[in-house]
Protein backbone atom coordinates (compact mmCIF):
# COMPACT_ATOMS: atom_id res chain seq x y z
CA UNK A 1 0.00 0.00 0.00
CA UNK A 2 1.29 3.38 -1.03
CA UNK A 3 0.89 5.13 2.31
CA UNK A 4 2.81 2.44 4.17
CA UNK A 5 6.06 3.35 2.49
CA UNK A 6 8.34 5.23 4.76
CA UNK A 7 11.00 7.38 3.22
CA UNK A 8 11.17 10.41 5.42
CA UNK A 9 14.08 12.76 5.17
CA UNK A 10 14.14 15.95 7.17
CA UNK A 11 12.39 18.73 5.31
CA UNK A 12 15.51 20.93 5.42
CA UNK A 13 17.70 18.37 3.68
CA UNK A 14 15.12 17.76 0.96
CA UNK A 15 14.83 21.47 0.27
CA UNK A 16 18.54 22.01 -0.41
CA UNK A 17 18.51 20.90 -4.06
CA UNK A 18 15.42 22.88 -5.15
CA UNK A 19 16.68 25.97 -3.32
CA UNK A 20 20.11 25.77 -4.94
CA UNK A 21 18.58 25.27 -8.38
CA UNK A 22 16.21 28.20 -7.82
CA UNK A 23 19.14 30.44 -6.91
CA UNK A 24 20.95 29.39 -10.09
CA UNK A 25 17.81 30.02 -12.14
CA UNK A 26 17.32 33.50 -10.66
CA UNK A 27 20.96 34.39 -11.24
CA UNK A 28 20.77 33.21 -14.86
CA UNK A 29 17.75 35.35 -15.55
CA UNK A 30 18.96 38.38 -13.61
CA UNK A 31 22.41 38.34 -15.17
CA UNK A 32 21.25 37.16 -18.59
CA UNK A 33 23.82 39.24 -20.47
CA UNK A 34 26.66 37.60 -18.52
CA UNK A 35 25.00 34.21 -19.02
CA UNK A 36 25.02 34.89 -22.78
CA UNK A 37 28.67 35.83 -22.66
CA UNK A 38 29.61 32.59 -20.95
CA UNK A 39 27.65 30.60 -23.49
CA UNK A 40 29.28 32.60 -26.30
CA UNK A 41 32.68 31.81 -24.93
CA UNK A 42 31.87 28.11 -24.84
CA UNK A 43 30.21 27.85 -28.27
CA UNK A 44 31.98 30.23 -30.60
CA UNK A 45 30.97 28.43 -33.78
CA UNK A 46 29.08 31.50 -34.90
CA UNK A 47 28.83 34.98 -33.53
CA UNK A 48 25.54 35.06 -31.78
CA UNK A 49 23.61 38.23 -31.25
CA UNK A 50 21.92 36.62 -28.29
CA UNK A 51 18.44 37.51 -27.33
CA UNK A 52 17.22 41.02 -27.96
CA UNK A 53 14.30 40.79 -25.58
CA UNK A 54 15.32 40.31 -21.94
CA UNK A 55 15.30 36.72 -20.75
CA UNK A 56 13.00 37.75 -17.90
CA UNK A 57 10.20 38.63 -20.33
CA UNK A 58 10.34 35.23 -22.00
CA UNK A 59 10.56 33.55 -18.63
CA UNK A 60 7.45 35.30 -17.33
CA UNK A 61 5.56 34.49 -20.54
CA UNK A 62 6.60 30.89 -20.18
CA UNK A 63 5.54 30.59 -16.55
CA UNK A 64 2.27 32.35 -17.29
CA UNK A 65 1.47 29.82 -20.04
CA UNK A 66 2.33 26.91 -17.78
CA UNK A 67 0.29 28.23 -14.85
CA UNK A 68 -2.72 29.00 -17.03
CA UNK A 69 -2.75 25.72 -18.95
CA UNK A 70 -1.92 23.58 -15.90
CA UNK A 71 -4.61 25.17 -13.75
CA UNK A 72 -7.18 24.52 -16.43
CA UNK A 73 -5.88 20.98 -16.91
CA UNK A 74 -5.89 20.27 -13.16
CA UNK A 75 -9.40 21.62 -12.79
CA UNK A 76 -10.80 19.68 -15.75
CA UNK A 77 -8.71 16.57 -15.09
CA UNK A 78 -9.55 16.26 -11.41
CA UNK A 79 -13.26 16.94 -11.96
CA UNK A 80 -13.56 14.53 -14.88
CA UNK A 81 -11.44 11.90 -13.13
CA UNK A 82 -13.56 12.03 -9.99
CA UNK A 83 -16.76 12.09 -12.03
CA UNK A 84 -16.00 8.85 -13.87
CA UNK A 85 -15.28 7.02 -10.60
CA UNK A 86 -18.77 7.82 -9.29
CA UNK A 87 -21.78 5.69 -10.09
CA UNK A 88 -23.09 8.52 -12.28
CA UNK A 89 -20.02 8.72 -14.49
CA UNK A 90 -18.92 5.11 -14.53
CA UNK A 91 -20.07 4.45 -18.07
CA UNK A 92 -17.97 7.32 -19.44
CA UNK A 93 -14.76 6.00 -17.92
CA UNK A 94 -13.46 3.88 -20.84
CA UNK A 95 -14.31 6.66 -23.31
CA UNK A 96 -12.60 9.33 -21.22
CA UNK A 97 -9.44 7.27 -20.72
CA UNK A 98 -9.34 6.54 -24.44
CA UNK A 99 -9.69 10.21 -25.39
CA UNK A 100 -7.10 11.25 -22.82
CA UNK A 101 -4.53 8.72 -23.99
CA UNK A 102 -5.22 9.71 -27.59
CA UNK A 103 -4.52 13.34 -26.72
CA UNK A 104 -1.30 12.24 -25.09
CA UNK A 105 -0.19 10.00 -27.96
CA UNK A 106 -0.86 12.60 -30.63
CA UNK A 107 2.46 14.34 -31.49
CA UNK A 108 2.49 17.67 -29.67
CA UNK A 109 3.85 19.79 -32.56
CA UNK A 110 1.06 18.45 -34.74
CA UNK A 111 -1.49 19.20 -32.04
CA UNK A 112 -0.22 22.78 -31.96
CA UNK A 113 -0.21 23.09 -35.70
CA UNK A 114 -3.82 21.90 -35.81
CA UNK A 115 -4.82 24.42 -33.17
CA UNK A 116 -3.64 27.33 -35.36
CA UNK A 117 -6.25 27.12 -38.17
CA UNK A 118 -9.00 26.63 -35.60
CA UNK A 119 -8.03 29.12 -32.92
CA UNK A 120 -5.64 31.35 -34.77
CA UNK A 121 -2.01 32.23 -34.28
CA UNK A 122 -0.95 33.02 -30.70
CA UNK A 123 -1.48 32.10 -27.12
CA UNK A 124 -5.10 30.83 -27.28
CA UNK A 125 -4.33 27.85 -29.46
CA UNK A 126 -1.16 27.17 -27.52
CA UNK A 127 -2.97 27.07 -24.19
CA UNK A 128 -5.62 24.69 -25.49
CA UNK A 129 -3.04 22.36 -26.97
CA UNK A 130 -1.10 22.38 -23.69
CA UNK A 131 -4.24 21.66 -21.68
CA UNK A 132 -5.10 18.65 -23.83
CA UNK A 133 -1.55 17.44 -23.52
CA UNK A 134 -1.46 17.87 -19.73
CA UNK A 135 -4.81 16.19 -19.07
CA UNK A 136 -3.89 12.55 -19.50
CA UNK A 137 -1.57 12.00 -16.51
CA UNK A 138 -3.97 13.89 -14.25
CA UNK A 139 -7.11 12.04 -15.29
CA UNK A 140 -5.31 8.72 -15.24
CA UNK A 141 -3.89 9.17 -11.75
CA UNK A 142 -7.14 10.52 -10.30
CA UNK A 143 -8.99 7.45 -11.57
CA UNK A 144 -6.32 4.98 -10.42
CA UNK A 145 -5.83 6.73 -7.08
CA UNK A 146 -9.50 6.66 -6.21
CA UNK A 147 -10.04 3.13 -7.44
CA UNK A 148 -7.06 1.92 -5.41
CA UNK A 149 -8.62 3.02 -2.12
CA UNK A 150 -9.25 -0.33 -0.40
CA UNK A 151 -12.82 -1.54 -0.55
CA UNK A 152 -12.88 -2.12 3.22
CA UNK A 153 -12.23 1.58 3.93
CA UNK A 154 -15.15 2.53 1.74
CA UNK A 155 -17.26 -0.18 3.35
CA UNK A 156 -16.38 1.07 6.84
CA UNK A 157 -17.10 4.67 5.84
CA UNK A 158 -20.46 3.79 4.34
CA UNK A 159 -21.28 1.54 7.30
CA UNK A 160 -20.77 4.43 9.68
CA UNK A 161 -23.28 6.52 7.81
CA UNK A 162 -21.22 8.72 5.52
CA UNK A 163 -23.00 10.01 2.43
CA UNK A 164 -21.44 9.36 -0.99
CA UNK A 165 -20.17 12.94 -0.95
CA UNK A 166 -18.61 12.54 2.51
CA UNK A 167 -17.00 9.26 1.44
CA UNK A 168 -15.25 11.24 -1.30
CA UNK A 169 -14.22 14.23 0.77
CA UNK A 170 -13.25 12.39 3.96
CA UNK A 171 -11.91 9.07 2.69
CA UNK A 172 -11.43 8.54 -1.04
CA UNK A 173 -9.82 11.84 -2.03
CA UNK A 174 -7.54 12.15 1.03
CA UNK A 175 -6.35 8.58 0.48
CA UNK A 176 -5.88 9.13 -3.27
CA UNK A 177 -4.21 12.52 -2.85
CA UNK A 178 -0.71 11.14 -3.06
CA UNK A 179 -1.38 9.41 -6.38
CA UNK A 180 -3.30 12.42 -7.70
CA UNK A 181 -0.39 14.72 -6.85
CA UNK A 182 1.91 12.30 -8.66
CA UNK A 183 -0.20 12.84 -11.78
CA UNK A 184 -0.15 16.58 -11.37
CA UNK A 185 3.62 16.50 -10.97
CA UNK A 186 4.13 14.50 -14.16
CA UNK A 187 1.72 16.75 -16.00
CA UNK A 188 3.45 19.95 -14.85
CA UNK A 189 6.90 18.70 -15.85
CA UNK A 190 5.61 17.70 -19.29
CA UNK A 191 3.84 21.02 -19.58
CA UNK A 192 6.87 23.13 -18.69
CA UNK A 193 8.89 21.52 -21.43
CA UNK A 194 6.02 21.24 -23.94
CA UNK A 195 5.36 24.98 -23.56
CA UNK A 196 8.67 25.49 -25.40
CA UNK A 197 7.04 24.25 -28.59
CA UNK A 198 4.30 26.85 -28.49
CA UNK A 199 6.78 29.46 -29.71
CA UNK A 200 6.27 27.89 -33.13
CA UNK A 201 2.72 29.20 -33.19
CA UNK A 202 3.69 32.60 -31.89
CA UNK A 203 2.78 32.14 -28.24
CA UNK A 204 6.06 33.42 -26.84
CA UNK A 205 7.90 32.03 -23.85
CA UNK A 206 11.40 30.62 -23.57
CA UNK A 207 10.60 28.51 -26.62
CA UNK A 208 11.11 31.60 -28.81
CA UNK A 209 14.85 31.39 -28.09
CA UNK A 210 14.96 27.65 -28.73
CA UNK A 211 12.93 27.81 -31.96
CA UNK A 212 15.00 30.72 -33.30
CA UNK A 213 18.16 28.98 -32.23
CA UNK A 214 17.20 25.82 -34.08
CA UNK A 215 16.38 27.81 -37.23
CA UNK A 216 19.73 29.58 -37.25
CA UNK A 217 21.82 26.76 -35.77
CA UNK A 218 22.65 29.05 -32.88
CA UNK A 219 23.72 26.92 -29.92
CA UNK A 220 23.83 29.93 -27.62
CA UNK A 221 20.19 30.78 -28.24
CA UNK A 222 19.10 27.15 -27.88
CA UNK A 223 20.86 26.79 -24.54
CA UNK A 224 19.78 30.19 -23.32
CA UNK A 225 16.20 29.05 -23.73
CA UNK A 226 16.44 25.43 -22.73
CA UNK A 227 18.61 25.66 -19.59
CA UNK A 228 16.04 27.76 -17.68
CA UNK A 229 13.25 25.45 -18.92
CA UNK A 230 15.10 22.42 -17.63
CA UNK A 231 15.90 24.05 -14.29
CA UNK A 232 12.29 25.14 -13.86
CA UNK A 233 11.03 21.63 -14.60
CA UNK A 234 13.42 20.04 -12.10
CA UNK A 235 12.59 22.56 -9.36
CA UNK A 236 8.83 22.07 -9.77
CA UNK A 237 9.28 18.30 -9.85
CA UNK A 238 11.34 18.27 -6.66
CA UNK A 239 9.04 20.59 -4.75
CA UNK A 240 5.94 18.57 -5.62
CA UNK A 241 7.76 15.37 -4.76
CA UNK A 242 8.41 16.88 -1.36
CA UNK A 243 4.73 17.70 -0.87
CA UNK A 244 3.90 14.14 -1.89
CA UNK A 245 6.34 12.67 0.61
CA UNK A 246 4.78 14.74 3.38
CA UNK A 247 1.47 13.18 2.47
CA UNK A 248 2.48 9.58 3.05
CA UNK A 249 0.20 8.48 5.85
CA UNK A 250 2.80 7.36 8.31
CA UNK A 251 3.38 9.77 11.13
CA UNK B 1 -35.07 -4.63 18.77
CA UNK B 2 -34.67 -5.82 15.21
CA UNK B 3 -37.33 -7.76 13.35
CA UNK B 4 -37.04 -9.46 9.98
CA UNK B 5 -40.19 -10.83 8.42
CA UNK B 6 -40.12 -13.04 5.31
CA UNK B 7 -36.98 -11.30 4.11
CA UNK B 8 -35.40 -12.51 0.87
CA UNK B 9 -32.50 -11.30 -1.18
CA UNK B 10 -32.26 -12.39 -4.79
CA UNK B 11 -29.39 -11.88 -7.21
CA UNK B 12 -30.90 -12.58 -10.63
CA UNK B 13 -32.33 -16.07 -10.14
CA UNK B 14 -30.14 -16.95 -7.16
CA UNK B 15 -31.55 -16.62 -3.64
CA UNK B 16 -28.80 -15.31 -1.35
CA UNK B 17 -31.38 -15.27 1.46
CA UNK B 18 -34.68 -17.05 1.50
CA UNK B 19 -37.67 -16.22 3.74
CA UNK B 20 -35.72 -15.10 6.76
CA UNK B 21 -37.76 -14.62 9.91
CA UNK B 22 -35.75 -13.40 12.85
CA UNK B 23 -36.25 -11.27 15.94
CA UNK B 24 -33.32 -9.86 17.84
CA UNK B 25 -34.41 -8.83 21.32
CA UNK B 26 -33.36 -5.74 23.24
CA UNK B 27 -29.87 -6.19 24.79
CA UNK B 28 -29.49 -9.60 23.21
CA UNK B 29 -26.22 -10.95 21.86
CA UNK B 30 -27.29 -12.85 18.76
CA UNK B 31 -24.77 -14.86 16.81
CA UNK B 32 -25.31 -15.62 13.15
CA UNK B 33 -23.29 -18.74 12.48
CA UNK B 34 -22.76 -20.67 9.28
CA UNK B 35 -20.28 -21.81 6.65
CA UNK B 36 -18.91 -19.21 4.24
CA UNK B 37 -21.33 -18.28 1.51
CA UNK B 38 -24.41 -19.10 3.62
CA UNK B 39 -25.63 -15.52 3.41
CA UNK B 40 -24.81 -14.45 6.96
CA UNK B 41 -22.96 -11.26 5.97
CA UNK B 42 -25.69 -10.41 3.49
CA UNK B 43 -28.25 -10.75 6.27
CA UNK B 44 -26.26 -8.36 8.46
CA UNK B 45 -25.90 -5.81 5.69
CA UNK B 46 -29.61 -5.85 4.93
CA UNK B 47 -30.30 -4.57 8.44
CA UNK B 48 -28.36 -1.31 8.00
CA UNK B 49 -29.34 -0.97 4.34
CA UNK B 50 -25.84 -1.50 3.01
CA UNK B 51 -27.70 -3.88 0.68
CA UNK B 52 -31.34 -3.49 -0.34
CA UNK B 53 -33.53 -6.52 0.26
CA UNK B 54 -35.66 -7.99 -2.53
CA UNK B 55 -38.75 -8.64 -0.41
CA UNK B 56 -40.02 -8.81 3.16
CA UNK B 57 -40.09 -6.37 6.04
CA UNK B 58 -37.33 -5.18 8.34
CA UNK B 59 -37.98 -3.03 11.38
CA UNK B 60 -35.42 -1.51 13.74
CA UNK B 61 -36.78 -0.26 17.08
CA UNK B 62 -40.33 -0.68 15.77
CA UNK B 63 -39.66 1.51 12.71
CA UNK B 64 -39.58 0.17 9.17
CA UNK B 65 -36.12 0.78 7.72
CA UNK B 66 -37.84 2.00 4.55
CA UNK B 67 -38.87 5.12 6.48
CA UNK B 68 -35.30 5.96 7.47
CA UNK B 69 -32.62 7.28 5.12
CA UNK B 70 -29.73 4.82 4.74
CA UNK B 71 -27.13 7.23 6.13
CA UNK B 72 -29.30 8.18 9.10
CA UNK B 73 -29.97 4.53 9.90
CA UNK B 74 -26.28 3.65 9.68
CA UNK B 75 -25.26 6.57 11.89
CA UNK B 76 -27.49 5.14 14.61
CA UNK B 77 -26.12 1.59 14.36
CA UNK B 78 -22.57 0.55 15.22
CA UNK B 79 -20.82 -1.38 12.46
CA UNK B 80 -17.59 -3.39 12.69
CA UNK B 81 -16.07 -5.47 9.91
CA UNK B 82 -13.29 -8.03 9.92
CA UNK B 83 -10.81 -5.83 8.10
CA UNK B 84 -11.65 -3.08 10.63
CA UNK B 85 -11.20 -0.38 8.00
CA UNK B 86 -9.48 2.15 10.26
CA UNK B 87 -8.68 5.19 8.11
CA UNK B 88 -4.88 5.28 7.67
CA UNK B 89 -4.78 9.03 7.10
CA UNK B 90 -6.44 9.77 10.43
CA UNK B 91 -5.04 9.22 13.91
CA UNK B 92 -6.81 7.14 16.55
CA UNK B 93 -8.69 10.12 17.94
CA UNK B 94 -10.00 11.14 14.51
CA UNK B 95 -10.96 7.57 13.70
CA UNK B 96 -12.96 7.16 16.90
CA UNK B 97 -14.70 10.49 16.43
CA UNK B 98 -15.89 9.68 12.89
CA UNK B 99 -19.55 9.15 13.76
CA UNK B 100 -19.76 11.82 16.51
CA UNK B 101 -18.36 14.21 13.87
CA UNK B 102 -20.99 13.14 11.35
CA UNK B 103 -23.57 13.74 14.07
CA UNK B 104 -22.03 17.19 14.66
CA UNK B 105 -21.34 16.81 18.37
CA UNK B 106 -19.44 19.71 19.88
CA UNK B 107 -15.67 19.43 20.17
CA UNK B 108 -15.39 19.03 23.93
CA UNK B 109 -17.99 16.30 24.05
CA UNK B 110 -16.17 14.46 21.25
CA UNK B 111 -12.77 14.71 22.88
CA UNK B 112 -13.99 13.45 26.26
CA UNK B 113 -15.89 10.69 24.46
CA UNK B 114 -12.72 9.61 22.65
CA UNK B 115 -10.87 9.23 25.96
CA UNK B 116 -13.80 7.37 27.46
CA UNK B 117 -13.88 4.94 24.51
CA UNK B 118 -10.12 4.36 24.67
CA UNK B 119 -10.39 3.52 28.36
CA UNK B 120 -13.31 1.22 27.64
CA UNK B 121 -11.12 -0.50 25.04
CA UNK B 122 -8.41 -0.92 27.67
CA UNK B 123 -5.98 1.50 26.01
CA UNK B 124 -4.31 4.45 27.71
CA UNK B 125 -5.73 7.61 26.05
CA UNK B 126 -2.54 9.60 26.52
CA UNK B 127 -0.52 6.92 24.80
CA UNK B 128 -2.88 6.12 21.94
CA UNK B 129 -4.81 9.30 21.12
CA UNK B 130 -2.44 10.53 18.43
CA UNK B 131 -1.17 7.23 17.08
CA UNK B 132 -1.72 6.38 13.43
CA UNK B 133 -3.32 3.03 12.52
CA UNK B 134 -0.01 1.90 10.98
CA UNK B 135 1.56 2.05 14.46
CA UNK B 136 -0.98 -0.28 16.06
CA UNK B 137 -0.83 -4.04 16.52
CA UNK B 138 -3.67 -6.16 15.13
CA UNK B 139 -5.29 -6.47 18.55
CA UNK B 140 -5.03 -2.74 19.27
CA UNK B 141 -6.45 -1.86 15.87
CA UNK B 142 -9.37 -4.20 16.47
CA UNK B 143 -10.07 -2.65 19.90
CA UNK B 144 -10.10 0.77 18.29
CA UNK B 145 -12.35 -0.50 15.51
CA UNK B 146 -14.87 -1.60 18.15
CA UNK B 147 -14.41 1.65 20.10
CA UNK B 148 -15.08 3.60 16.90
CA UNK B 149 -18.29 1.70 16.30
CA UNK B 150 -19.45 2.40 19.85
CA UNK B 151 -18.38 6.05 19.98
CA UNK B 152 -21.83 7.54 19.44
CA UNK B 153 -23.32 5.07 21.94
CA UNK B 154 -25.57 3.24 19.49
CA UNK B 155 -28.09 0.81 20.99
CA UNK B 156 -27.49 -1.68 18.23
CA UNK B 157 -24.19 -3.06 16.95
CA UNK B 158 -23.69 -5.09 13.79
CA UNK B 159 -20.44 -7.01 13.73
CA UNK B 160 -19.12 -9.03 10.81
CA UNK B 161 -16.40 -11.41 12.04
CA UNK B 162 -14.82 -8.56 13.99
CA UNK B 163 -12.17 -10.70 15.67
CA UNK B 164 -11.45 -12.92 12.68
CA UNK B 165 -8.10 -11.36 11.83
CA UNK B 166 -6.69 -11.34 15.37
CA UNK B 167 -4.33 -14.05 16.66
CA UNK B 168 -5.99 -16.73 18.85
CA UNK B 169 -4.68 -15.52 22.23
CA UNK B 170 -5.72 -11.93 21.66
CA UNK B 171 -8.96 -13.07 20.10
CA UNK B 172 -10.05 -14.87 23.26
CA UNK B 173 -9.18 -11.84 25.38
CA UNK B 174 -11.05 -9.50 23.05
CA UNK B 175 -14.07 -11.80 22.97
CA UNK B 176 -14.27 -11.94 26.75
CA UNK B 177 -13.78 -8.21 27.15
CA UNK B 178 -16.35 -7.39 24.54
CA UNK B 179 -18.87 -9.75 26.10
CA UNK B 180 -18.40 -7.98 29.43
CA UNK B 181 -18.83 -4.56 27.84
CA UNK B 182 -21.92 -5.70 25.97
CA UNK B 183 -23.52 -7.02 29.17
CA UNK B 184 -22.71 -3.87 31.10
CA UNK B 185 -23.90 -1.43 28.44
CA UNK B 186 -26.83 -3.65 27.41
CA UNK B 187 -26.15 -3.31 23.70
CA UNK B 188 -28.15 -5.28 21.19
CA UNK B 189 -25.55 -7.12 19.12
CA UNK B 190 -25.86 -9.07 15.90
CA UNK B 191 -22.57 -10.86 15.43
CA UNK B 192 -21.61 -12.83 12.33
CA UNK B 193 -19.02 -15.59 12.60
CA UNK B 194 -18.07 -18.97 11.23
CA UNK B 195 -16.13 -19.83 14.40
CA UNK B 196 -18.09 -22.28 16.53
CA UNK B 197 -16.15 -21.61 19.74
CA UNK B 198 -16.72 -17.91 19.33
CA UNK B 199 -20.43 -18.48 18.80
CA UNK B 200 -20.77 -20.68 21.88
CA UNK B 201 -18.70 -18.36 24.03
CA UNK B 202 -20.44 -15.10 23.15
CA UNK B 203 -23.98 -15.77 22.07
CA UNK B 204 -27.15 -15.50 24.13
CA UNK B 205 -28.72 -17.20 21.15
CA UNK B 206 -27.27 -18.63 17.99
CA UNK B 207 -28.90 -18.47 14.61
CA UNK B 208 -27.39 -21.15 12.42
CA UNK B 209 -27.67 -20.69 8.66
CA UNK B 210 -26.99 -22.69 5.55
CA UNK B 211 -27.51 -21.84 1.89
CA UNK B 212 -29.45 -18.67 2.58
CA UNK B 213 -31.85 -20.19 5.08
CA UNK B 214 -32.08 -20.23 8.86
CA UNK B 215 -31.77 -23.81 10.13
CA UNK B 216 -32.18 -23.26 13.87
CA UNK B 217 -32.27 -20.40 16.36
CA UNK B 218 -31.59 -21.39 19.97
CA UNK B 219 -29.42 -20.90 23.01
CA UNK B 220 -25.97 -22.50 22.73
CA UNK B 221 -26.91 -25.22 25.23
CA UNK B 222 -30.03 -26.23 23.35
CA UNK B 223 -28.23 -26.05 20.05
CA UNK B 224 -25.77 -28.70 21.24
CA UNK B 225 -28.18 -30.85 23.18
CA UNK B 226 -31.08 -30.69 20.75
CA UNK B 227 -29.76 -30.13 17.25
CA UNK B 228 -32.64 -29.80 14.87
CA UNK B 229 -31.03 -31.86 12.12
CA UNK B 230 -27.83 -33.51 10.97
CA UNK B 231 -26.41 -30.25 9.62
CA UNK B 232 -26.54 -28.59 13.03
CA UNK B 233 -25.27 -31.74 14.75
CA UNK B 234 -22.34 -32.09 12.35
CA UNK B 235 -21.60 -28.41 12.68
CA UNK B 236 -21.04 -28.62 16.44
CA UNK B 237 -19.68 -32.18 16.60
CA UNK B 238 -18.51 -33.02 20.14
CA UNK B 239 -16.69 -29.82 21.03
CA UNK B 240 -19.70 -28.08 22.45
CA UNK B 241 -19.58 -29.40 25.99
CA UNK B 242 -16.16 -27.85 26.64
CA UNK B 243 -17.35 -24.49 25.45
CA UNK B 244 -20.43 -24.75 27.63
CA UNK B 245 -18.11 -25.36 30.59
CA UNK B 246 -16.09 -22.32 29.55
CA UNK B 247 -19.24 -20.19 29.86
CA UNK B 248 -19.68 -21.11 33.54
CA UNK B 249 -17.67 -19.32 36.27
CA UNK B 250 -16.20 -21.92 38.66
CA UNK B 251 -16.98 -19.79 41.73
CA UNK B 252 -20.72 -20.21 41.07
CA UNK B 253 -20.36 -23.95 41.73
CA UNK B 254 -17.97 -23.83 44.69
CA UNK B 255 -18.51 -26.21 47.60
CA UNK B 256 -17.83 -25.03 51.10
CA UNK B 257 -14.95 -27.43 51.62
CA UNK B 258 -11.34 -26.43 52.14
CA UNK B 259 -8.79 -27.82 49.69
CA UNK B 260 -5.00 -27.86 49.52
CA UNK B 261 -2.93 -25.86 47.06
CA UNK B 262 -3.25 -22.42 45.51
CA UNK B 263 -6.76 -21.23 44.73
CA UNK B 264 -7.69 -20.75 41.11
CA UNK B 265 -8.22 -17.21 39.87
CA UNK B 266 -11.67 -15.93 40.84
CA UNK B 267 -12.60 -15.49 37.16
CA UNK B 268 -11.70 -19.09 36.31
CA UNK B 269 -14.29 -21.09 34.44
CA UNK B 270 -15.23 -24.73 34.77
CA UNK B 271 -13.24 -25.44 31.63
CA UNK B 272 -10.10 -24.23 33.35
CA UNK B 273 -10.98 -26.36 36.39
CA UNK B 274 -11.27 -29.40 34.15
CA UNK B 275 -7.98 -28.69 32.43
CA UNK B 276 -6.17 -28.13 35.75
CA UNK B 277 -7.58 -31.40 37.07
CA UNK B 278 -6.46 -33.29 33.98
CA UNK B 279 -2.97 -31.81 34.21
CA UNK B 280 -2.42 -32.15 37.97
CA UNK B 281 -4.37 -35.38 38.47
CA UNK B 282 -6.05 -33.89 41.57
CA UNK B 283 -9.73 -34.61 42.13
CA UNK B 284 -10.35 -31.46 44.18
CA UNK B 285 -9.17 -27.93 43.42
CA UNK B 286 -9.18 -24.87 45.67
CA UNK B 287 -11.19 -21.82 44.61
CA UNK B 288 -11.22 -18.35 46.12
CA UNK B 289 -14.59 -19.10 47.75
CA UNK B 290 -14.20 -22.81 48.56
CA UNK B 291 -13.30 -25.71 46.35
CA UNK B 292 -14.65 -27.92 43.59
CA UNK B 293 -14.41 -31.67 43.07
CA UNK B 294 -14.21 -33.91 40.00
CA UNK B 295 -17.55 -35.50 40.89
CA UNK B 296 -19.17 -32.10 41.17
CA UNK B 297 -17.82 -31.20 37.72
CA UNK B 298 -19.24 -34.36 36.20
CA UNK B 299 -22.53 -33.62 37.89
CA UNK B 300 -22.69 -30.10 36.41
CA UNK B 301 -21.77 -31.28 32.92
CA UNK B 302 -24.24 -34.15 33.26
CA UNK B 303 -27.06 -31.95 34.54
CA UNK B 304 -26.48 -29.75 31.56
CA UNK B 305 -26.78 -32.72 29.28
CA UNK B 306 -29.92 -33.88 31.02
CA UNK B 307 -31.71 -30.52 31.03
CA UNK B 308 -34.78 -31.34 28.94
Amino acid sequence: MIWMKNSKRSIGASLIVPILLSIILILLIWYSKEFEKILNALFTSKSSEGSRTPLLVYFIEHIWMVILSSSIAIFIGVSLGIFVTTSYGEEFKPLLLKIASFGQAFPSPALLALAVPILGYGIKGAIIALVIYALMPIIYNVVIGIEEVPEEMVDAARGMGMTEFQIYTKVKIPLALNVILGGIRTSLVINISAATLTAAVGAGGLGVLVVNGVRTFDMVLILEGSIPVTLLAIIVDQLLRLVQERLIWNA
Amino acid sequence: MIKLKDVSKKYDEFFALKNINLTVNQSEFLIILGPSGCGKSTLLRLINKMIERSSGEITVEEKSIDDIKGEELRKSIGYVIQSIGLFPHMDVRENISTVPNLLKWDKEKISSRVDEMLELAGLDPDKYRFKKPSELSGGEAQRIGVARAMASDPDIMLMDEPFGAVDPINRLRLQKEFRKIQRRLKKTVVFVTHDIDEALLLGDRICIMNEGEIIQIDTPEKMILEPKNKFVKDFFRGEGILTILSRKPANDYAEDIAAEGDALNENATLREVLIKMLITGKDRLALTNGSISWDRLLEIAGSDMDEK
